[in-house]
């Protein structure tokens, strides 16, 4: 009877510290699984048809860290006839080139990619409002999709926050209703609508 | 040390002077319906209107031509066409725009057109159509052109322009603005006798508050001899009695299709005729 006690408690214990391990392996996996999740920079970008100021996390994506993904919540400032407006922007970047200045600096000759940008508030829908018939407005009126090139110059910290990198850069873009006014219009020219965008990237991880 | 302290001096000297000359080309958007873009320009209307009536005082015929376009929203080339052809005319006292000045009510369309219709000879007035509210459109609107509804009498006719883009409103606004009707029937200033009316949406349209129709047409003739009204939004040539009571409603085409009219109107009569360029 005292064996068979014993020979139980050690399988208990045997299976309850390889359950253990399973557990543990699982839960690593499980955390750095969301830690993929975990922002690499935050981005800074002033006008650019996403609000005043524009300020999100982002993400460095490839082996190579040549995609990035960026969220930015910006806001329109207010007017005397229209109030603030809240915007969202979803950001995708592709940089093909990167060209070492030296230690401390680096350029990104080219960066390119495309935006969604939506505005918020009360004349802003998504879609057409029931009072409308049918196909009335073919556009949705918070949604602007933006293309853009542009160039960035990065430099790296070295003795503090090692690792660490600080971007300045400016971008030009335009959207889908700028694109589809100046086709069949010798008037308006490609200088009619682009626009020009400044921003700040801080890169930490 | 890699950059010296002139280095960086003269980059922050081109930054600043690159970034003067981008702004100063209006390269600095915050959004395509901001209203702070706008400031360029302002009360243009209230511009014209004032140029309008100093073309009355000097001239001692009392026949008034003008010019009625409509819906020129992405219609640049073929608006810009149109103001050469106007230019080269001298019997036309004024243009009227029908509204739909823009396409998406953005405010860089209203600063496009507006740069090409700047450059006509005479003074044009624009109406606020359906196109042109989207947004903050007639925030723009008004910060650029002025009221949405407004008048003035030119050699004893008095012309009245009206927003009658009820549905953009959601009914909330009472349009058309009955208030204004009645205080413009009540005015004693401007002696006139007869009456044109201007406006985007013509009656019966779903754009239009038709449950207030005939009510707005009653309000219509309460005014010194009616003479015709116009509009423009239907995109074709019509000429309607909404109404069988023999006030006529004008319909132009939109720029696009190339023509325009022009209205000759004389003590008690008038002629129209359509053009094309």
């Amino acid at each position: 009877m005292k064996r068979i006690v014993l020979l139980v408690a050690i399988g208990v214990l045997i299976s309850a510290s390889s359950r253990g391990q399973i557990d543990k392996d699982l839960k690593q996996s499980y955390v750095s699984a969301w830690s993929k999740l975990i922002p690499t920079q935050l981005k800074i970008q002033y006008a650019g048809d996403m609000g005043f100021l524009s300020l999100g996390p982002g993400w460095d994506l490839g082996k190579k860290r040549r995609w990035e993904i960026n969220t930015f919540v910006g806001f329109i400032r207010e007017t005397n006839v229209s109030p603030t407006h809240i915007t969202f922007t979803l950001k995708q970047t592709y940089k093909p080139f990167r060209v070492s200045l030296g230690e401390k600096f680096e350029l990104e000759p080219l960066t390119a990619g495309f935006y969604i940008n939506k505005v918020f508030g009360q004349y802003f829908w998504q879609r057409l409002p029931d009072r409308y018939p049918k196909g009335y407005y073919f556009w949705a009126l918070n949604t602007r999709f933006n293309v853009f090139l542009g160039e960035a110059i990065t430099f790296r910290f070295s003795k503090y926050l090692s690792g660490d990198t600080l971007s300045l850069f400016y971008e030009f873009n335009t959207n889908d209703l700028y694109i589809i006014s100046a086709i069949n219009n010798d008037y308006l020219n490609i200088m009619d609508i682009i626009n020009l965008s400044f921003g700040v990237k801080f890169t930490f991880l | 040390m890699l950059y010296s302290k002139t280095h960086i001096r003269i980059g922050y000297a081109a930054i600043c002077l690159a970034a003067t000359f981008f702004i100063g080309c209006d390269m600095i958007e915050y959004h395509p319906y901001d209203v702070s873009l706008s400031q360029k320009y302002s009360n243009l209307n209230k511009k014209s209107i004032e140029r309008i009536a100093s073309l009355g005082q000097s001239s001692c015929d009392d026949t008034i031509r003008f010019a009625f376009i409509g819906d020129t929203q992405r219609s640049y080339d073929e608006t810009r066409d149109f103001v050469k052809e106007l230019n080269k005319r001298d019997d036309i006292d004024f243009v009227v725009h029908g509204g739909d000045i823009t396409d998406f009510g953005m405010t860089k369309e209203y600063l496009w057109m507006h740069d090409i219709l700047k450059t006509l000879k005479v003074p044009y007035v624009a109406i606020l159509g359906n196109h042109d509210i989207l947004g903050h459109g007639k925030e723009v609107y008004r910060s650029i052109y002025g009221d949405y509804n407004f008048s003035f009498v030119f050699k004893g006719t008095k012309f009245l322009f009206l927003n009658t883009c009820a549905l953009e409103f959601d009914y909330a606004t009472p349009i058309p603005d009955y208030e204004f009707l009645l205080k413009e029937q009540q005015r004693k200033d401007g002696v006139y006798d007869q009456t044109v009316v201007a406006m985007h949406v013509q009656p019966f349209d779903v754009q239009f508050n038709n449950n207030t129709a005939s009510y707005f047409e009653s309000q219509i003739l309460k005014f010194k001899n009616p003479l015709f009204c116009i509009h423009a939004h239907a995109h074709v040539l019509m000429s309607n009695d909404f109404f069988s009571d023999g006030l006529i409603y004008y319909g132009c085409d939109d720029i696009h299709d190339r023509s325009y009219m022009v209205f000759t109107v004389a003590k008690g009569f008038y002629t129209y005729k359509v053009v094309r360029f």
